[in-house]
């Protein structure tokens, strides 16, 4: 995992969409500056460095004429929480739809956990947990039926459905049907539904929205407890402040690419709230090399 | 994944979608209101001549079916697509002519259930006496249900996501079904007059093998259908 | 390297374009002498007069739409197999011919028939399944209208080409049944040697002409699809700052 960024200016793949030489030239440097620090917080952590949790290489993603990601290489440790920033539409979203197997890249593989998210969905589709920019949920069942249809779609004892509502104090509401959920009260029950399973790789995509100061405790612990199981994590994310110190590394997209890629904290903290509303944002590139 | 993970995920989808569907009942009301409005139009346009409106009782009833029943497949898949619930739906282990086996069973019981409420009422509004042979009158209603209801899910995976949903689908859908409606209007009105020339038959079987056809490639080609 | 790119393709296209319209000239001199040649050894139908060199389009026409599903049906299949975007434009530009074709075919059918048997439209069992694969193939035509997405496009495209091909033996059948159990009859059938000569020569022209359509149609879709591609490689080139 360590030699990320080499492994993508090696591998071009025959895929001519794919444009990946350059963004990647230009991420290496910062990586560069960074990678004596990161190595010893990281190595702490891991308790099984064989099998990445997630390795993308050179993924693409096309939308009708729109390139969503245009040549994205990463990798993510076990044990490793990776927050992803970046502007609408730089391509977050659609990093973790194609980690979760919700779509396919166009070009370049991904694996999650040694399994290929285009040759074996299913395999990926039992260790990955993907809270969606949407509830998924149904309006017109209860918080406690929607949980059981995710039981018997999971394989899961209804015995796992009390607790999880609990846990994420939703249980008083259990027989209301979700149509009468605030937001906030649907967010949590989507939340839930990933406890359902027991998930090594989260997929979370903005978590903190709609979610009171408890929310995203809530959210916290959760990314917390897989990452102690040896999971792994990927955030997107708007704020970094909900996050805490969870964070161990921060990467950032813009227009479909890597625009830098280094541990939480030096990417810099306050500054940054300020940077993501700068709409030039290519004063970061020099700005995070500094 | 084993067979009995895959019918149990059937089970789920057909669980889910019933509820829902039970839960608002504006939906069905509004499905089987439409099916007795066409039977009554039909009426009128035929005029009020018994004999003639007896004689078109088959065709009428069986063009209330589709046209009122195509406006429940749409609806199936608006409500995966309301809350995001699709995209969480695909991401649960497991093969995806599940979704399309729950979807099909759950469109069948409700196709079902409005039949069995404006089968009566064309019954009776075109004062039409069941012969004895009513039992196959009811076998030939349910193969023709099936070939409907079997591409009518299968499109509307498609048409539901796509630009003006309600007017694709039955494009799509009603010049396919042209051999159900052929069959299943045929095999009824040779029932209804007591089959003299024993002509049911050779439409139930053709009912049947389309409906093996179609379930059977639907069954493969939902995947792609679903996947983009 | 957008520039390049666009001088680099757009050579050949122009060379292919040149190409292009020598064969389609070359095709119509070809229908029109098979044409002429039929209509001048033709002596006029007893009953129908000159109205019978109708049949020298509208058959022909109505054999080749055939191949035109034939070829849809085999390039969604291979679609679906190898998910390769040309045999989705191959399916398209087969589809579109068919559609003319069986257009045409209709159209035709109708003309004759008014002076023929008095009416424009009877349910006679070809003219009434064929109407039915217009609408099929019309439906295909009208979805891939509706839906934006490439790869979606492509994909339900191929799935309803697919069941629509499935659906042509089971809509000829079942139409067949359908008006022999009424013991209606149709068209009365005309056997002069002549006739039979001038259907076959005009069905292979027409056939080259079906090729043609489907060819041509297939290269300009591909040239779009280029084009497009290109747009978006020289957009995201100026605006991304990958190339700066």
């Amino acid at each position: 995992m360590f030699g990320r960024h080499g492994d993508g200016v090696d591998g071009q793949k025959t895929k001519t969409r794919a444009k990946p030489d350059t963004p990647v030239g230009e991420s290496t440097p910062t990586q560069g500056a960074y990678s004596t620090i990161r190595l010893p917080t990281v190595t702490l952590r891991i308790p099984d460095r064989d099998v990445a949790a997630a390795t993308i290489t050179n993924v693409t993603r096309r939308f009708g004429r729109r390139w969503a990601l245009r040549g994205v290489t990463l990798s993510i440790g076990p044990g490793e929480v990776v927050g992803v920033e970046g502007h609408n539409g730089s391509g977050k979203s659609t990093l973790l739809r194609i980690l979760s197997t919700a779509i396919k890249p166009t070009g370049g593989e991904a694996q999650v956990f040694g399994a290929d998210v285009v040759r074996q969905p299913t395999t990926v589709r039992g260790v990955v947990a993907f809270l969606t920019h949407y509830p998924g949920l149904y309006d017109d069942l209860t918080a406690e039926e929607n949980l059981r249809f995710a039981c018997r779609m999971l394989g899961v004892d209804f015995g796992r459905v009390p607790p999880v509502l609990e846990r994420v104090g939703l249980a008083r509401e259990a027989g209301e049907t979700v149509r009468t959920f605030s937001a906030g009260m649907q967010r949590r029950l989507s939340l839930a539904r990933l406890l359902l399973q027991r998930p090594r790789l989260l997929l979370l995509d903005e978590p903190y929205n709609n979610f009171d100061p408890a929310g995203i405790a809530l959210v916290n612990e959760v990314v917390r407890e897989v990452r102690g199981a040896g999971g792994a994590a990927m955030i997107v994310l708007h704020d970094r402040h909900s996050a805490g110190d969870l964070l161990d590394r921060v990467v950032r997209l813009k227009q479909g690419v890597v625009l830098t890629d280094g541990p939480a904290p030096i990417v810099g903290d306050a500054q940054t709230s300020t940077r993501l509303t700068d709409p030039r944002e290519s004063t970061l590139i020099a700005g995070g090399a500094a | 994944m084993t067979w009995r993970d895959e019918w149990r995920r059937v089970q789920a989808i057909v669980w889910k979608d019933l509820t829902t569907e039970r839960r608002s009942k504006a939906g069905i009301n509004a499905v089987v209101f439409m099916g007795v409005l066409i039977l009554l139009l039909f009426g009128f346009a035929l005029g009020p001549d018994t004999e003639a409106l007896r004689a078109a009782a088959a065709g009428a009833l069986w063009l209330a079916i589709l046209f009122s029943g195509v406006l429940a497949f749409n609806r199936s898949y608006q409500l995966e697509l309301d809350g995001g619930a699709l995209e969480s739906l695909l991401l649960y282990p497991g093969s995806r002519w599940a979704i399309y086996v729950g979807k099909l069973i759950a469109n069948l019981v409700f196709v079902l259930i409005v039949e069995a409420i404006v089968i009566p009422v064309a019954l009776v509004l075109y004062q039409v006496a069941l012969p004895p042979g009513w039992p196959a009158l009811i076998g030939v209603t349910v193969l023709g249900t099936v070939g409907f209801v079997t591409l009518g899910t299968f499109y509307a995976a498609m048409s539901s996501r796509s630009r003006a949903r309600e007017v694709l689908l039955p494009l799509l859908l009603f010049p396919m079904l042209i051999p159900v409606l052929l069959s299943a209007v045929e095999a009824s009105t040779s029932l209804l007059g007591g089959d003299p020339m024993l002509e049911a038959g050779a439409w139930v079987r053709l009912l049947g093998a389309f409906d093996i056809i179609f379930l059977v490639a639907s069954l493969l080609a939902f995947e792609y259908v679903i996947e983009v | 390297m957008g520039v390049g790119t666009v001088e680099l393709s757009v050579a050949p296209a122009r060379a292919r374009r040149s190409t292009g319209m020598l064969i389609g000239l070359g095709v119509f001199l070809l229908l029109a002498a098979t044409q002429a040649y039929s209509i001048s050894i033709s002596t006029p139908d007893r009953d129908m007069g000159h109205l019978q060199k109708i049949m020298y389009v509208h058959v022909p026409a109505a054999w080749n739409m055939m191949i035109a599903y034939f070829i849809v049906a085999i390039a969604s299949l291979r679609y679906l197999w190898k998910g390769r975007e040309k045999d989705d434009l191959l399916a398209a530009a087969a589809a579109e011919t068919g559609a003319l074709m069986t257009g045409l075919t209709l159209a035709l059918g109708m003309i004759w028939g008014k002076p023929t048997w008095g009416i424009w439209w009877t349910w006679d069992a070809r003219l009434t399944s064929t109407a039915v694969l217009f609408f099929i193939y019309v439906g295909y035509l009208i979805l891939r209208a509706f839906v934006d997405d490439p790869d979606r496009r492509a994909q339900w495209s191929a799935a309803v080409g697919l069941l629509g091909a499935l659906n042509v033996p089971i809509v000829y059948m079942s139409v067949r049944w359908w008006r022999t159990l009424h013991q209606v009859q149709s068209s009365p059938s005309t056997l002069d040697p002549n006739y039979t000569l001038s259907l076959r020569i005009n069905a292979i022209a027409v056939m080259i002409v079906v090729l043609f359509f489907i060819r041509h149609r297939y290269q300009t879709m591909q040239l779009e699809a280029a084009a497009d591609a290109m747009h978006e490689r020289i957009a995201l080139g100026d605006r991304g700052g990958i190339n700066a």
